[in-house]
């Protein structure tokens, strides 16, 4: 069995640069991972703890995002696939869904693609739905647990309990199906400091670029890209709030005085 | 100028009453309308079709948000899950009634249809929006934009723009329109995926959520730790407040993901939000900006919530909260 865990770089940092397009400028900040993405891949691990599976990390992104896979190949995974490319940068969310679903061509035939439920950084949560769109298959988002771990290899169907607004639902889907997790749903294995060795110094990574994709040119990063950033701007607060500075003592005894005349507050505490 | 014509995907609660979101959803659709031939229509995929009372309480209630066509479309109970079925329902609408604009919520199956129509019909698709305005013939929406203080403005280069709003973006208004046409689509309904089978485990309890909180007390990074959210509860008890946090929080482990506001969690809009450490982060002030009272202490003056607070004390937390509390005590005796 296979699983591709779908990992995702972002920016460490609040205040990034953007360019001409209104896009982050990833090469100039720290970088990590998100929660989200991790739950992801520890779900697969934990598959792969209990039945045998391959699990590989798959990431869309400049080189230096490989780091991601390695440290994924240090927690457990078999294998990385880097999918970069200079014409791929600017991507929106549909066009990296294309690309992603092309890149499946070139993987491991899997039975499960797992994701992350919302990146971190545009936290669209579209992605899920996009590539099970593209490649017609089942997905559920917001996974909490899968159900039928054990005889996961030889179902036909994964069970999973997931979170649909205020509701716990249990969807059973036939394999191969696209599954995102919801970020607290797993908690990430440490990782394992000779499996980290072994991917610095075995080379498990394989990169897809434009050359092996063969995407359309117009359908991929800016070009391809039906969302445009118009502007990014610091939107002007129209309130004018009341600051309350120096010692606290005095700052307190000042502002709870307002507060409690204040009808909302008032009605709140007094309820 | 040619008229609009704006689809909108609206829901309803365990109570059969049309939600929140969905009522921001028909506010936001009538406000996009600039003149007389421009149309809204609703759609709404329901499982209480046959129940007569129930149905024409429904129907009552979307024509109080200014809807010019109601359609209703019979869907099992299982099938609100299926996102599949909603997503061929809605495409087959956008083939026939071709509108300019369609517009979800950000609940799942809401979310999940407008993704998997942007991929069916290769169309960009605006998320997470707050506000949305014409620009001459250009239809432009605002969202939070990564970074601390930033908002971005976008705008979808496709035929159709498919977008899903925030909750908690529109402020929801009576628009009651008379002559609301309902329209009962009697066509088949969709088939899930061979192979899918959905079921309803359990409903969560309300306690458990923080989006219909009215008085909310979060804490961020500037907590500093775990022991920082222990003096937040005490406030939080005596206020009858929810304890809730940003994502930082939650990724320090400090609170749970489910009381994470802002735009990778919950969007809330409380009565009373007092934010605690917390700088503000775009992504945490689109999920709270809307409170009504908002009440920020952070020890940075210059940390952007204070823009967007009616209250703000510029000291360390570990001093205010205490004195805070004990003031609330004082006034409740």
């Amino acid at each position: 069995m296979n699983i591709i865990v779908c990992m995702k770089q972002i920016p460490a940092e609040a205040d990034i640069p953007f360019d001409s397009n209104g896009n982050l400028i990833r090469t100039k900040n720290s970088r990590m991972v998100g929660k989200e993405d991790y739950a992801a891949l520890e779900a697969a691990l934990r598959i792969k703890d209990s039945l045998k599976c391959n699990v590989y990390v798959l990431t869309l992104g400049p080189d230096f995002a490989r780091s991601v896979l390695y440290e994924a190949i240090g927690k457990g995974a078999d294998g990385g696939f880097l999918i970069c490319d200079p014409q791929y940068a600017g991507s929106d969310t549909l066009a990296s869904a294309k690309i992603i679903s092309r890149a499946a061509d070139f993987l491991p035939k899997f039975d499960f693609m797992f994701l992350g439920n919302k990146s971190q950084d545009s936290a669209t949560g579209n992605l899920v739905h996009q590539i099970a769109q593209i490649l017609g298959i089942p997905e559920v988002s917001n996974v909490l647990e899968v159900m039928n771990i054990d005889s996961l290899e030889s179902d036909e169907n994964i069970i999973v309990n997931s979170l649909h607004d205020d509701l716990l639902i249990r969807t059973r889907v036939r394999k191969p199906a696209i599954l995102s997790f919801s970020k607290d749903s797993h908690q990430v294995r440490l990782t394992n400091m000779r499996l980290l060795s072994m991917a610095y110094s075995e080379d498990r990574i394989q990169v897809l670029d434009q050359e092996i994709l063969n995407l359309n040119p117009d359908e991929v990063g800016v070009k391809g890209s039906k969302v445009r950033v118009i502007e990014n701007f610091v939107p002007q607060s129209s309130k004018k709030g009341l600051r309350f500075e120096g010692d606290a003592e005095h700052s307190v005894e000042q502002m709870m005085q307002m507060l409690f005349k204040n009808p909302i507050f008032n009605r709140e505490i007094q309820s | 100028m040619k008229s609009t014509k704006i689809l909108i995907l609206i829901e309803y609660d365990a109570q059969c009453k049309l939600k929140k979101q969905s009522k921001e959803l028909l506010t936001q659709a009538f406000h996009l309308k600039r003149n007389e031939d421009d149309k809204v229509i609703a759609l709404s995929l329901v499982d209480f079709f046959e129940k007569e009372e129930i149905l024409s309480a429904y129907i009552n209630e979307v024509s109080l948000y200014g809807a010019d066509e109601l359609l209703l479309s019979k869907v099992t109970t299982s099938d609100r899950f299926v996102y599949e079925i909603y997503a061929d329902k809605v495409q087959k609408l956008i083939l026939s009634e071709e509108p300019d604009v369609v517009i979800f919520t950000e609940a799942t199956t809401a979310k999940a249809v407008c993704a998997r129509l942007s991929a069916k019909l290769d169309m960009g698709a605006l998320s997470n929006c707050v506000q949305l305005e014409w620009e001459e013939e250009q239809l432009i929406a605002t969202r939070a934009s990564y970074g601390r203080n930033l908002m971005a403005k976008v705008k979808s280069n496709s035929p159709v723009k498919l977008i899903s709003m925030q909750v908690g973006a529109v402020d929801i208004e009576i628009n009651k329109n008379q002559e609301m046409q309902v329209i009962f689509l009697e066509d088949e309904i969709g088939q899930p995926m061979p192979g899918r089978l959905v079921e309803l485990i359990s409903r969560f309890k309300a306690e458990q959520s923080i989006e219909g909180a009215k008085v909310i007390v979060a804490g961020g990074r500037g907590l500093g730790s775990e022991e920082g959210f222990e003096l937040l509860k005490k406030l939080a008890q005596l206020i009858g407040g929810e304890l809730a946090g940003t994502r930082a929080a939650v990724d320090m482990g400090w609170i749970p993901f489910s009381k994470q506001i802002g735009q990778t969690g919950k969007a809330v809009v409380a009565d009373i939000y007092i934010g605690v450490g917390i700088s503000g982060a775009m992504h945490h002030i689109s999920g709270m900006r809307k409170s009504k009272c908002i009440i920020a202490i952070n020890n940075s003056p210059l940390a952007p919530i204070f823009d967007i607070a009616d209250y703000y004390i510029v000291a360390d937390y570990k001093e205010v909260l205490p004195l805070m509390i004990q003031k609330i005590k004082e006034f409740n005796r």
